[in-house]
């Protein structure tokens, strides 16, 4: 009974684990596809493209700054109810 | 001949607390692992992807154009869509409201809490446990 319990949680802890895995590459190649298109935008309406590249990196820091939040969130996750 | 019955009785009550706190933690886990991933894929999906990139991309050059139309300096039209992006992607002071001050007041703290609940109800935790 224990030995299931324990087995159980381990399998939720993996899927949690590898889901969140997922969910990082996920969320680097969405960023990077959503910088380009960002970008290509700003150089249609007439920007130099060094100044587009600039902007375009400002909006990709964005990422760094959810992940960095949801990691500082997740390391004082306590599970009182 | 009592107390040895007492103290196995103790032991019992002892190890069926302990079933009880890691049925709990299963139960939390299974919850976590299932609803975590997929908030955060709401929330990074309206952010990041093409079409959002694009967009916002467009609003942007839109707002850049206008500038430069209206005889605006580049350099200044430039500062001025950098701080227009900056509106957009600010998103530090949103996910602060997620943070540990006020996680009771978030929409995903009360989510799982909510789950959670639910789950232990089903279960017949929530009993156990009050």
């Amino acid at each position: 009974m224990k030995v299931s319990i324990i087995v159980k949680a381990g399998l939720h802890l993996s899927i949690l684990v590898l889901d969140l895995v997922l969910l990082w590459l996920a969320l680097g190649w969405n960023a990077r596809k959503a910088r380009k298109a960002f970008e290509r935008e700003l150089v249609k309406s007439g920007m130099p493209k060094e100044v587009a590249k600039r902007l375009a990196e400002k909006y990709s820091s964005v990422k760094d700054e959810v992940m960095k939040q949801f990691w500082g969130s997740v390391s004082q996750i306590d599970f009182k109810i | 001949m009592e107390v040895k019955i007492d103290m196995i009785d103790e032991k019992k009550e002892h190890r069926k607390k302990h079933m009880d706190d890691a049925e709990e933690v299963g139960a939390i886990l299974e919850v976590v692992s299932k609803e975590v991933p997929s908030l955060i894929k709401g929330i990074v999906g309206s952010v990041f992807s093409e079409e959002a990139g694009r967009d916002m991309g467009k609003a942007a050059g839109a707002f850049y154009k206008e500038l430069k139309d209206s005889g605006m300096p580049d350099e200044i039209a430039v500062r001025m869509t950098e701080n227009y992006i900056s509106v957009f992607t600010n998103l530090g002071d949103i996910m602060k409201k997620f943070g540990p001050g006020k996680r009771s007041t978030s929409d995903i703290g009360k989510e799982i809490e909510k789950k959670l609940k639910k789950k232990f109800a089903e279960e017949g935790l929530a009993d156990d446990e009050e």
